[in-house]
């Protein structure tokens, strides 16, 4: 499989500004999302995003630990990082994909996607990588993502897909402006 | 035996050069000493049209056009009867025409005027280069026993740039009509001036709110063009350029309003001026200027409505449209200069209100004002400066509140520039924070804030221009305040006693001074240039008149007269 | 990519440029995406909040700037252009950006859009078009199909052709013109920042779906493509290429050279001086 994550597998500065990009755009998605749902009145599934928030950051954390000892990092700007197959971080669940009326089991999908996304990156650097430090961070984010895609999993079996109809609003749209 | 004031009439069509002759008239006569006014009647066509300039002298200041005109000179009659009605004549009235251009038209004849015949063209045509125009000037010079000196200044001026021989082409035609008209024993020469050591100017309506906008400290205009107010714009153009401003000549009156809300949203005095037609078509922008607290100076030089109306003729009905044509309860400001010269003084406190206020303000002038010229004292200089509240302290623990509800109704502004002062300004009804809101409370609350930001602010003296006692009262506006000012002087010169009330400050309304003004007044006449008494039923709706109220009102384009006035008042008496 | 190594002091983060104020947009709508993309263009720009405004009209996409962090003005329908115009030429030094969305920028706002862009003055148009009225409940706009048949206003399809905004843009003069997609806001975040920087006005028409009117918009992720050429900054150039493309091609079409309208002349006369003019 071709893939295109050089930048990050350069070298362990560039490693570590994808990451923390990755990390801080998954967690901000998440408060976006939660922000929208509760916009929409839609509190489980916003209290959901604020819960996936709240882990996103924490593990933010530990990178931009991480980074500060390393020094200061390149900047990068946002169309110069390079991902796996996706236009944004891999980890930022997509906006595409909210509804106002989505359920637990919706919002788990995106986190699971996404968190699917983040690992298969931090595995395809550890991967291509010449970097030997690089490749052991790398490998060590893997793991932790591949660690929150078995924790969402484990939740959406407590949340099984709603029936069909799950989306239907007996009232139009409103008029705004 | 000489005359206080006379009105002279230059009539011609086609390249005759009749507006430039009444030009050289009034600069002649404002050189000598006299005070002027000149205003201009045209057709539609864009060249060669009929066209009259309408000129009335004195040593005394013009307030406003003669009862009627005491000489017309017409280099030809073509189409004149489209603005007969604007020339009224009687049997004192003296009418000079060239035989070879046809009979007076009946229309004028009719008054009984006495007619005497002059070959302007022939006599033209004897000189070198010679004009109608001239030739007719020297002639009207001599009626009224203008200087020679001060029309040769004039000439001058006008032509040195053309050399010697456009020079001597108008002084032999100027020779030509003086010499025929020395022998006429017209009783129209005018009394001698009264030069004073005071400064005069030459000033029309339209340049003089150009003028009040600079005084104010406007930087920015945008502009489209529209009769009669184009000139304001054109005169904006190089004066704000000099003063380190800039005009900017936009698509439409939808843009030059949006952007002169959007360069006052940064924090630059700004200014439009338009027409009915564009005033209507800015009135939403208006509205969000009311709403988002974003000052803004309209001009609206009237002109004969609906529609496109009459363009080149005056009214004073965009009252309503100014005072009430913004949906919702758009509290703003109005106001309307009451004379040529003081379009300087109402233009630049509007700027300073609208400024201080943080509102739009609507300066409603009118065609008989702004295109017309006058010479006039030097206006004395008026403080008012554009002065905005600014936010102090931004950028502390508390977040800044653009529209907070504040005791005087005025928010401090935070403009671009400002760290700290970040906010959205909206048109959506907002709570103070500026976050748009629907609620009952927040919109009770704006509504209070931009209503009484106007209703309690103190406008001083500057609101309306009194003069005069006795218990009958002239209350009236705009241009109509020239010709009720000269009535209210006639029956003081009689011996009468009278008063005049010319509102400056349309909107907001001030009823306690008003009534102070009215106070033991038994008899009101409002006077306005409107079809549908506007002005009289805005009075109505706002203000207790004392007494027995009449109405003077009727439509453009014919200018009330200081006569009308002054008769309606003896009848009422 | 900037191999510069940060500073000590903090670069603002997208996060900066964002108020408190949570989006009233559908979950799913693409101007969420186009916020992404605009803060981090501003992130990146290191845009000094104080002196960037944002100018909208009325719309689903003209909400944005009360999103912000920055000065902002939420004027009225169709307006945003001229507004922000005022803006600019008054205050040359701040950074001008104006957001909406095709009914606001297109019908009633089309002709300040025309001479928005013949007048060129430096400002940056982000607009995002959905095809189609969000905040009326889905009408037709002008950049609807002609066949597009679920609005209760025009049952049988608005029946006209929908207007070309990039070909447009380069028929009235514009001087940098640009198509992003709301599924890719780092791309668009790229376009605005050389939007922003190029000199002139700058016009950058973004495709974001309505889940709401229009859902099979979803679909266009599928649909767009690089638009597959350098860009050029011969408008002729440009426009023969735009003629040739579906509509959904992205990238920076134009990048001309044409001079920004920039009026303003030093001070050569005091008030006095011109009042002496006056003078008898």
């Amino acid at each position: 499989m071709k893939t295109t994550v050089l930048n990050g597998a350069a070298n362990v500065g560039l490693f570590l500004a994808h990451a923390l990009e990755l990390e801080n755009e998954a967690a901000d998605r998440y408060v976006e999302l939660a922000d929208s749902m509760e916009a929409h009145n839609n509190v489980d599934v916003a209290k959901l995003f604020r819960d996936l928030a709240v882990y996103s950051r924490k593990h933010a954390e530990e990178v931009r630990q991480i980074a500060e000892k390393h020094g200061p990092l390149p900047k990068v700007a946002p169309w110069e990082f390079q991902w796996d197959a996706t236009n944004e971080s891999p980890e930022a669940a997509s906006f595409e994909h909210a509804h106002y009326l989505m359920q637990p089991h919706h919002a788990l999908k995106m986190a699971l996607l996404s968190e699917t996304q983040g690992n298969k990156y931090y595995a395809s650097v550890a991967a291509e990588t010449k970097d030997p430090e690089v490749a052991r961070l790398a490998r060590e984010f893997a793991e932790e993502e591949a660690g929150h895609v078995a924790l969402v999993r484990q939740w959406l079996e407590r949340y099984p897909a709603p029936k069909e109809g799950w989306d239907d609003d007996p009232d139009p749209p409103n008029i705004s402006d | 035996m000489t005359v206080d004031s006379v009105t002279i009439a230059l009539v011609g069509s086609g390249g005759a050069g009749a507006m430039t002759a009444g030009q050289m008239l009034l600069d002649a006569a404002a050189n000598v000493g006299w005070y002027g006014l000149m205003s201009r009647s045209t057709g539609p066509q864009i060249r060669g049209g009929e066209a009259a300039a309408l000129v009335r002298l004195s040593p005394t200041p013009v307030h406003g056009p003669g009862d009627r005109f005491d000489l017309i000179v017409a280099f030809d009659w073509q189409n004149v009867e489209r603005f007969a009605a604007e020339l009224p004549l009687s049997d004192k009235s003296v009418i000079v025409t060239d035989p070879s251009q046809g009979e007076v038209p009946a229309v004028l004849a009719a008054s009984g005027a006495k007619q005497i015949e002059l070959p302007i063209k022939e006599l033209a045509a004897k000189i070198p280069g010679g004009r109608v125009n001239m030739v007719g000037l020297g002639a009207v010079a001599a009626v009224i026993g203008l200087p020679r000196a001060g029309i040769d200044a004039v000439i001058r001026k006008a032509l040195g740039k053309k050399g010697d021989a456009a020079v001597q082409a108008s002084s032999a035609g100027i020779d030509a009509g003086a010499k025929e008209a020395a022998g006429w024993g017209l009783d129209l020469e005018l009394a001698a001036p009264n030069r004073g050591d005071g400064v005069r100017w030459n000033i029309s309506g339209n340049e003089a709110a150009g003028l009040g906008a600079l005084k104010g400290g406007v930087k920015f205009c945008a502009a489209y063009p529209i009769t009669p107010a184009t000139e304001i714009l054109e005169w904006l153009a190089p004066n704000l350029a000099r003063t380190g401003g800039k005009l900017v000549q936009a698509e439409d009156e939808l843009a030059s309003i949006a952007m002169c809300l959007g360069a006052s949203f940064s924090g630059v005095p700004s200014i439009t001026a338009t027409a009915g037609p564009g005033l209507s078509l800015m009135t939403e922008c208006i509205g969000l200027g009311v709403a988002s607290e974003t000052p803004v100076v309209i001009v609206d030089v009237q002109r004969g409505g609906p529609s496109t109306g009459i363009p080149t003729k005056s009214e004073q009905s965009d009252l309503n449209i100014a005072v009430y044509g913004l949906h919702g309860d758009a509290p703003h400001l109005v106001v309307g200069p009451t004379s040529i010269g003081d379009c300087l003084f109402t233009t630049q406190w509007a700027v300073h209100l609208a400024e201080a206020l943080q509102t739009p303000a609507i300066v409603l002038s009118d065609q008989a004002m702004g295109q017309s010229r006058a010479i006039i004292d030097k206006p004395a200089d008026a403080p008012h400066k554009a002065e905005r509240l600014l936010a102090t302290d931004l950028g502390g623990g508390e977040k800044y509140k653009r529209y907070a509800n504040t005791e005087s109704g005025v928010s401090p502004a935070a403009i671009p520039g400002m760290p700290g002062g970040e906010h959205t300004a909206d048109g959506l009804e907002h709570a103070e924070n500026a976050l748009p809101s629907s609620q009952a409370s927040d919109h009770q609350k704006q509504l209070d804030k931009r209503l009484r930001k106007l209703t309690s602010h103190e406008f001083g003296d500057a609101w309306a221009d009194i003069e005069g006692e006795g218990e009958i009262a002239v209350v009236t506006w705009g241009s109509s305040t020239g010709p009720s000012r000269e009535a209210v002087r006639r029956l003081e010169a009689a011996g009468r006693k009278a008063r005049l009330v010319a509102i400056r400050l349309i909107f907001p309304v001030q009823p306690a001074k008003l009534a102070e003004a009215l106070k033991g007044v038994t008899k009101v006449l409002v006077v306005e240039q409107t079809h549908g008494a506007q002005f009289h039923k805005f009075l109505r709706a706002h203000y207790d008149l004392p007494g027995e109220v009449s109405v003077f009102s009727r439509p453009g384009p014919l200018p009330i007269r200081a006569r009308e006035v002054h008769e309606t008042l003896v009848s009422l008496i | 990519m900037d191999t510069h190594l940060t500073e000590n002091v903090p670069a603002p983060t997208p996060h900066d440029y964002k108020s408190d104020v949570k989006p009233i947009w559908c979950p799913g709508c693409g101007d969420y995406s186009v916020l992404a993309g605009i803060t981090r263009a501003m992130a990146n720009m290191g845009m000094e909040r104080h002196n960037t405004v944002v100018v909208s009209g009325i719309g689903c996409s003209s909400r944005i700037p009360a999103y912000t962090s920055v000065y902002g003005y939420h004027t009225v329908h169709g307006r945003s252009l001229a507004v922000a115009s005022g803006v600019k030429l008054a205050r040359p030094e701040l950074n001008v950006l104006i957001f909406g969305g095709d009914g606001d920028g297109f019908s009633i706002g089309g002709n300040h859009f025309l001479h928005a862009c013949r007048r060129n003055v430096d400002m940056t148009y982000i607009v995002m078009d959905n095809q189609v009225y969000g905040m009326t409940k889905g009408q037709a706009s002008p950049t609807t199909e002609a066949d597009w048949c679920e609005s209760k206003l025009t049952p049988e399809g608005p029946g006209v052709n929908p207007i070309q905004p990039v070909a447009l843009a380069l028929a009235c003069g514009a001087n940098f013109v640009a198509r992003g997609f709301s599924g890719d806001p780092n791309e668009v975040a790229r376009l605005i920042v050389e939007g922003v920087k190029h000199p002139g006005f700058s016009v950058i028409h973004v495709l974001s779906p309505c889940v709401t009117f229009r859902p099979e918009q979803r679909g266009w992720k599928s649909t767009v493509h690089p638009y597959g050429r350098e860009p050029t900054d011969d408008p002729n150039a440009a426009m023969r290429a735009v003629l040739e493309d579906d509509g959904f091609g992205l990238g920076i079409f134009l990048a001309g050279n044409r001079r920004p309208f920039q009026p303003g002349s030093a001070v050569t006369s005091t008030i006095a001086q011109i009042e002496e003019g006056f003078a008898v």
